[in-house]
């Protein structure tokens, strides 16, 4: 067995009802959240999913851990089915989930982390011994006996990821694991996963995130997925290969831009705008950036369009979601690096 | 497109632990006693709620006993019989809804997941939670029982603790069962409280609380008969009030097993099978 998290041909459908008003019949939606997903994550990887909001990460992440269950397609984790013998893969994995509402405030870390150990069946010895070891792992050792009400978002974060380390899973299943952290810490996080769990102790670490940065610094794979599709699986620098032919041109305007004009010019192959903190951020993808620019400026100045700054950038891995995509990763939200 | 994975597949394969189930309800007391003013309101409270009823008998029959009332029930006492009635239906309540409310608790604090993702049996989260509404209804009943055994002078005698708490746990565990199909309820439709307002009036009114079932209309007393608690109600009141023996109620403790097997069974399968319908929704963490 090689590979510790394995998905074949999964799909899940979400079936919305909603009703207008109360006399009329409800409404049904159907959102297509994962469509014929296959991955393979090899022992001791980090792997990352990438993508946008509502394209299907926690959905894949909650399947694996056994909360939500797929239609069709088959799922195992270190080598158990997801559906069949959840009770396995349960044993198995160590999920961080739910953001720092996850464990519960009115007890300290300490009760709240052997809590957790005796559901994992450790008996009293090995869960005070486990419990200590993550206390210190974590450097929370002098504020244990604290409620965890009392702590700041940093260290509630660390309790939850001690929680799902309590007993020691070879396979992690981390959702967005930085989401709203503070940049240093969430620094601090990353170094912990790359340095401690992965070489040190060797673990698999499936996580999601929608930071581009994060999946590059930290991931030995990527997958990128988009409205429940995988797009793109490889090396963040395999996947940057693929655009390493074009070059970024990022211009900020303070007035909405003629997309279609620019996209009409000979040497511009694609315009991708946003709109962030009132100005407009126009990526544009060209092979000769001397010429792309040239024309670029040429179309804005025709229209009137301010242009704030202008600067060219090497590609990323946002680059190559949009290369296949034609969206973001994200809009406004920045990530915290 | 129809779904591909069925029921059958999920039922969990994990044995029940009553140490794990301890150690639930365990966490929830501890969180219980981190608000101690709580407890102190539910220890007193409920005794303000039957006063009322207590003072309405007096005034109707001039006392605490009624020749009338002792024709249908056995015994003149029926003060005796309602305070009895009241702290036991505490229990029926508690029981009936532990579990649900507990898992509502979870859902809403955004613990559940976490939970449900630890290799346990539902049975231990689900007992667990029980226990832990057990426990804290013990407390509000001894305190109700204790000052109102001192104001009016309740006959309950040592001898009565031990076949009470048989038959209080024959009846707590066939409840139990039906808490199991409530918690189902509570995964699916998320806030059933029309329906838990609906349930605590029709149990109060069909279970022998303040008065014999045989005061019922006949369709009322058929559906009466149909709840655990009727049968275990009766029979606490013949040990306590009728002073009989445990052999005299042993027909109502092999009715009380049958229903506790039935009821598991039942209650076992509709939770899991809202489980398994919650997570193909996707709704396991929604509130």
């Amino acid at each position: 067995m090689n590979f510790s998290i394995e998905v074949i041909n999964l799909y899940k459908k979400f079936v919305e009802r909603r009703r207008k008003f109360y006399i009329l019949p409800k409404e049904k939606k159907e959102v297509v959240a994962l469509n014929r997903v296959n991955l393979r994550v090899k022992r001791g990887e980090i792997f990352g999913l990438l993508g946008p909001n509502g394209a299907g990460k926690t959905t894949l992440i909650k399947i694996l851990s056994t909360l939500i269950l797929p239609d069709e397609g088959e799922a195992y984790v270190d080598g158990y089915d997801v559906v069949r013998e959840a009770g396995k893969v349960r044993s198995r994995i160590g999920l961080m989930t739910g953001g720092e509402r996850s464990i519960y405030w009115k007890l300290t870390a300490r009760e709240n982390l052997l809590f957790f150990a005796k559901l994992y069946k450790l008996d009293k010895k090995a869960a005070e011994k486990r419990v200590n070891e993550l206390l210190e792992l974590m450097d929370l050792k002098e504020r244990a006996d604290d409620k965890v009400e009392d702590y700041s978002s940093g260290m509630k974060m660390k309790v939850i990821l001690a929680k799902a380390l309590i007993h020691d899973p070879p396979i992690l299943l981390l959702d967005e694991p930085t989401l709203g952290l503070d940049p240093n810490f969430a620094r601090e996080i990353r170094k912990f996963i790359r340095e401690e769990l992965n070489e040190k102790e060797g673990k698999t670490i499936f996580l999601t995130t929608h930071y581009m940065e994060e999946a590059d610094m930290l991931c030995d794979r990527i997958a990128l997925i988009d409205r429940g599709e995988i797009i793109r699986i490889g090396t963040p620098d395999e996947l940057k290969r693929e655009i390493s032919t074009r070059n970024v041109l990022v211009l900020e305007t303070l007035d909405e831009p003629p997309t279609k004009e620019l996209e009409a010019m000979s040497y511009i192959e694609q315009v991708v705008t946003s709109l962030s903190n009132g100005k407009y951020e126009i990526k544009i993808y060209a092979k000769n950036s001397v010429e792309a620019a040239r024309e670029a400026l040429n179309v804005l100045n025709n229209v009137k369009v301010r242009v704030v700054s202008f600067k060219v950038e090497e590609p990323t891995l946002e680059d190559v979601f949009i290369k296949h995509t034609g969206r973001r990763l994200r809009d406004e939200e920045q990530s915290p690096i | 497109m129809k779904s591909k994975v069925q029921f059958r597949y999920v039922l969990s394969d994990e044995r029940p632990s009553l140490g794990v189930a301890m150690n639930i309800a365990w966490k929830s007391l501890k969180i219980s006693l981190r608000y101690p003013f709580n407890i102190l309101y539910w220890a007193f409270v409920p005794i303000g709620w039957i006063m009322p009823a207590i003072f309405q008998g007096i005034a109707l029959t001039g006392g605490t006993t009624s020749t009338k009332f002792a024709s249908t029930t056995g015994t003149p006492d029926w003060l005796s019989y309602m305070v009895l009635g009241s702290t036991l239906f505490m229990y029926v309540m508690s029981a009936l809804w532990g579990m649900g409310n507990a898992l509502r608790w979870e859902q809403m604090s955004g613990t559940l997941e976490s939970l449900l993702v630890t290799p346990i049996s539902r049975v231990d989260i689900l007992i667990g939670a029980a226990l832990a509404e057990t426990a804290t209804t013990t407390l509000t009943a001894t305190v109700q029982l204790v000052v109102l055994l001192l104001i009016f002078g309740i006959p309950f005698a040592l001898s009565h603790v031990l076949p009470f708490i048989v038959l209080l746990t024959l009846m707590l565990l066939a409840l139990y069962g039906f808490a199991m199909t409530m918690a189902g309820v509570v995964m699916v439709f998320k806030d059933p409280d029309a329906l838990t307002r609906f349930l605590d009036a029709m149990f109060y009114v069909l279970i022998p609380v303040r008065y014999p079932i045989s005061e019922l209309p006949y369709a009322a007393r058929i559906i009466s008969l149909l709840i655990p608690a009727t049968y275990a109600f009766t029979a606490i009141r013949a040990i306590i009030l009728l002073n009989k023996g445990i052999q005299a109620v042993m027909n109502i403790i092999v009715i009380l097993c049958v229903f506790t097997l039935c009821l598991w069974t039942f209650g076992y399968l509709t939770f899991a099978y809202a489980e398994y319908r919650t997570k193909k929704a996707g709704g396991i963490g929604k509130y």
